[in-house]
């Protein structure tokens, strides 16, 4: 058999006692074998890397003082979800809004506007937000919906896992290790709003590496009437490499480039439509060492880098001020009417940080972990901050969390983060948690926690000001106050956690409420006094300060039902109901209620059946009560949308594939975030196929 | 005087060394040779070996026989070790390199096979060796105990789940009579060679309750066994492994001879194959002694009560009494 010619070819390089170090490490791609590839009793001997230890462990959902959603791969399928960012729709108590057909607006309990930045979103433990506009950009995440395994979401203040900005809640989003994803499998869609996206994905392995490649491209047309198309092409690489059982090297390594529509109204002077470039790239290293089943730990070190393109010329001065081009030099010291140039979104970030972290037990009842990183953040943008030099911030940061089991069915949690950056000094976040099994498959847990979110770079050093084409300042259009204290939430828990294996059910309910202070908003300054005293009062820029003040209690439900392997129904409800303000220490009069920011009720439901003959179909349904938008969206109504898909997988000449039709919002249009973008029914046809 | 010194003194040289000479109790000569080939010099290998001695020994006293002890080290001559064992009345070949070294033996040396799994013992021993006496005693465990165990260890189950490669492709219809003997319903897929056992594995883990890993070379490579692991944990199914390490690294438990209890049934054989004219190797054998080993930390994961190791291996060896 030609299969076994080959493997005699290869010696046999392992013996017993070498067998423990080399067994995953040997040259052989499938490890070598017998000289005619018989089970031998080196394969009974043979060592195995960890996959499951109590270090290696995530907490099991019963253990965790924090509720946790977990969106797998099956329910990314069933959804029929198109973009990443929609997915959170089956969270309870997340809002997801199209703020246009590119810019996504993902947010927990609501006080959100087009970006918002009190959210932590990692991918493989990798955070995405963006330091210069202090938010995650969900069209240039440089990874594919096809590379993810699963999400994990931490509803809930989070930073003493997750660091500074999991101060709503944190989401993992965690690909497929390359082992999952063999061969080659293109896939194609097209659709509405002329939609028109291709991947393809190969994924294979060399000895003890293995890889996986995937590239996208995508484009659609967004929202009719509204500047927002997508043109994003997307590369990432994720490879590991296993040296030893103990030993895991994994590289990741992607790329994101596009150009998107930038809103703006054709006349419109301040804001002309236009096309904004955004690239971004990153890498990512870790080492992970298994030391013993009771100690590993892991040091990774990863940088982002973000270059946004989106600079223009706006005016004359004269047809923006309307008066005539004569009185431009009577307002403005004698600068002559000119076009100004401007832009807000202009500028590179980047991100450096290095962690290390160990988990131990040192006995049966204690769990440990500890650790420790260093973060270097970059920006430079001439039009966001009013300098040619690059603004840097340092931060250090350590953490411990620690479990304690005084006896079976009890486990007590704790956990402190403290972090030390240059823009605001010393911040702390801790939790406290205990969770108690009362009945087999039922615990009850209640958790406290404390977390604080340091200003973002961008709400810390913005100066969006106007210049003359001399250098010489207009007026200031958003900035800050500066000296910016960290925004700080109180939360209090009381959840449950229930399972019912006879049933196929699963429950996870909980109580919560929260009390956020010292919030960073931007309120009209209306008392600022601008270089020329002729706009004073016209042009009234938009201050950062810490203004916010919210109290949100709530309640919040999540329920997977499996009646049969092939039929699966998840149901999720968040309540919230919020009490809040921001109020500017520089002017009264600038208040607001922020009551209506926090929708009421937030709902989802996904149902989905495996017909024989593989094919598959799934209903999807969300509900957002009314909600008011920040910054450019507006007060929308409750919205009510169902999804239907329908897969047929198929085997053509031993390859598979599948055919899907995806149809979103099967019962009326609704507007998006705000009035102007008017979601309609859309729909879908997707071919993949594995080769 | 003189004369009757040195006659003396000569008889006495004689009868020292006739003394020394001789051969008495307790050395060489009478004591039969029993040869034992080890297929490398490694941990595993030596556990059979203190085993097999342990096994040998009766009452405490000295060896009754004399073993000759050799190992197959890379790029020796195993025609040179061969011969090096040729006056031995019974050879024991531990592993499955030191049974394929045996073969050059002369054929009227009987060779007792050990810690070899029953498919390389086959392959090595296939169409008989011209007419030598051989048999083996297993390293793997007979299917029913298998299942015993299986069951034993997660009561609740109804479905497990095997994957198969090539080679171990030819034991599936036992495999299915047994479990179904046990009370089990069986899935199975079998990876053709050349093909990446991914899709099969996850056919597999979606429709088993359990799945119980199957030696197999060319499947179940120490990477891929990783790769089960940690699919199978994301569907929260158990994998049954077959050895110490498979439940280190995450299978909810295992049921495997030692090295040792392996060398000490080997000996018990040895024993009973030199009483006797001829050197009777009688029949060849599945272990008799094993161990029982469970991953706790797996066992909470996956929200798995299991018994501790000896109540296990009490209720294993009682239901497998019953599934013979």
């Amino acid at each position: 058999m030609a299969f076994s010619r080959v493997r005699r070819a290869r010696s046999r390089r392992c013996r017993l006692g070498c067998a423990l170090l080399l067994a995953s490490g040997t040259a052989a791609a499938d490890g070598s074998a017998g000289s005619a590839g018989t089970v031998t009793e080196e394969d009974f001997t043979a060592a195995i890397p960890t996959v499951i230890s109590a270090t290696r462990l995530s907490q099991p959902v019963t253990d965790a003082p924090a509720s946790i959603t977990v969106i797998d791969r099956e329910m990314i399928e069933a959804s029929g979800a198109i973009e990443i960012a929609d997915l959170f729709r089956f969270v309870p108590g997340f809002q997801v809004a199209h703020a246009n057909g590119n810019l996504f607006s993902v947010a927990y309990h609501g006080i959100a506007d087009g970006w918002p930045r009190r959210l932590q979103v990692l991918i493989d433990g990798r955070s995405v937000y963006t330091p210069m506009v202090s938010n995650v950009d969900w069209s240039s995440l440089g990874i594919t919906m096809d590379d993810i395994d699963r999400i994990e979401v931490i509803r809930g203040p989070n930073a003493v896992a997750y660091g500074a900005n999991a101060f709503t809640a944190a989401i993992n989003i965690i690909t497929r290790r390359p082992f999952q994803d063999r061969g080659v499998r293109v896939s194609g869609t097209v659709g509405a709003i002329d939609t028109k996206n291709a991947a393809v994905r190969f994924g294979g392995n060399e000895g003890a590496m293995d890889y996986r490649v995937s590239a996208a491209y995508r484009s659609d047309d967004g929202f009719d009437d509204v500047n927002d198309h997508k043109r994003v092409r997307t590369l990432a690489v994720r490879a590991g490499y296993s040296p030893s059982p103990e030993d895991r090297v994994e590289v990741h390594a992607g790329f994101s480039g596009g150009e998107f529509g930038a809103w703006g109204e054709p006349g419109d002077l301040e804001t002309p439509p236009r096309e904004r470039g955004i690239d971004s790239y990153y890498g990512l290293l870790r080492w992970e060492r298994t030391v013993s089943e009771r100690h590993a730990f892991h040091v990774q070190l990863y940088n982002n880098h973000y270059r946004w393109s989106d600079s223009y010329l706006f005016g004359p001065l004269s047809s923006y001020f309307e008066v005539p081009p004569e009185r431009i030099p009577l307002m403005f010291d004698g600068q002559p009417d000119q076009e100004v140039a401007f832009g807000v979104f202009d500028g590179t970030a980047q991100r450096t940080d290095l962690e290390f972290q160990d988990v131990f037990l040192p006995n049966a009842r204690w769990r440990v972990v500890l650790g420790g990183g260093l973060r270097v953040d970059r920006m430079e943008s001439r039009f966001l901050m009013d300098r040619e030099d690059q603004v840097s911030d340092h931060s250090r940061r350590g953490f411990a969390n620690l479990e304690w089991r005084p006896r079976a069915g009890t486990v007590i949690n704790g956990g402190l983060m403290v972090e030390n950056n240059d823009m605001v000094g010393t911040y702390t976040s801790s939790r406290f948690g205990v969770n108690q099994r009362v009945a087999p498959g039922h615990t009850l847990r209640v958790s406290a926690s404390h977390t604080a979110r340091t200003p973002s770079m961008y709400e810390s050093f913005a100066n969006i000001d106007v210049e003359f084409q001399d250098g010489t300042d207009l007026a200031l259009f958003r900035g800050s106050q500066g000296d910016l204290d960290p925004e700080r939430i109180r939360s209090y828990e009381l959840g449950y956690v229930g399972r019912f294996p006879r049933h196929g059910l699963d429950l996870d309910l909980k109580l919560f409420r929260e009390e956020s202070r010292d919030l960073i908003f931007d309120p009209r300054a209306s008392v600022y006094e601008q270089p020329f005293a002729v706009l004073d009062g016209v042009v009234e820029p938009l201050l950062y300060e810490n203004a916010g003040h919210v109290d949100t209690v709530g309640a919040e439900a999540q329920v997977t039902y499996r009646p049969d392997p092939a039929t699966r129904l998840s149901l999720q409800y968040g309540y919230a109901e919020a009490e809040g303000r921001f109020k500017s220490r520089n002017d009264p009069t600038e208040y607001r209620t922020l009551d209506d920011q926090v929708p009421r009720h937030t709902a989802s439901a996904l149902l989905s059946h495996t017909f024989p003959d593989r094919l598959e179909a799934s209903v999807a349904w969300y509900y957002t009560s009314a909600v008011e938008w920040a910054g450019d969206g507006g007060w929308v109504p409750g919205l009510d949308r169902m999804d239907v898909r329908l897969a047929q997988g198929f085997d053509a000449g031993g390859r598979g594939g599948e055919v899907e039709l995806i149809v979103h919002n099967l019962l009326g249009e609704y507007p998006s975030f705000s009035e102007e973008n008017r979601f309609g029914m859309r729909g879908y046809l997707r071919v993949s196929l594995q080769i | 005087m003189a004369e009757r010194a040195r006659w003396l003194t000569r008889v006495g040289w004689l009868l020292l060394a006739a003394a020394l000479l001789a051969p008495g109790p307790g050395r060489g000569g009478e004591r039969a040779l029993v040869g034992v080939l080890l297929s490398a010099d490694a941990p595993g290998y030596r556990g059979v070996l203190d085993g097999l001695r342990a096994g040998l020994d009766r009452d405490g006293g000295p060896a009754a026989y004399r073993l000759e002890v050799a190992t197959l080290e890379q790029g020796v001559n195993r025609d040179a070790v061969a011969a090096g064992l040729a006056g031995a009345r019974l050879v024991v070949a531990v592993g499955t390199r030191a049974a394929r070294a045996a073969r050059r033996l002369p054929p009227d040396i009987p060779v007792l096979c050990t810690f070899i799994p029953k498919a390389a013992f086959e392959d090595v021993f296939r169409g008989g060796d011209g007419g030598r006496r051989v048999a083996a005693i297993y390293l793997d465990q007979p299917l029913p105990r298998q299942f015993a165990f299986v069951r034993e260890l997660m009561p609740g189950i109804g479905t497990v789940g095997v994957l198969f490669g090539p080679e171990s492709a030819a034991r599936r219809s036992d495999l299915a009579a047994a479990a179904h003997r046990a009370g089990l319903g069986l899935e199975t897929a079998v990876v053709a060679p050349n093909r990446e056992p991914v899709e099969a594995m996850k056919a597999v883990v979606h429709k088993a309750d359990a799945l119980l890993a199957v030696p197999d070379a060319t499947v179940l490579t120490p990477n891929r066994a990783k790769w089960l692991l940690y699919m199978a944990y994301r569907r929260r199914t158990p994998v049954i492994g077959f050895s110490a390490p498979y439940v280190k690294a995450g299978a909810l438990g295992a049921l495997y001879s030692t090295p040792e209890q392996i060398g000490q049934q080997t000996g018990r054989r040895v024993r009973a194959a030199m009483e006797g004219g001829t050197v009777a190797v009688g029949a060849s054998a599945y272990p008799e002694a094993y161990s029982v080993a469970v991953n706790r930390f797996a066992a909470r994961a996956l929200g798995i009560r299991v018994a501790d190791e000896d109540t296990l291996k009490e209720a294993v060896a009682r239901r497998e009494g019953t599934l013979q």
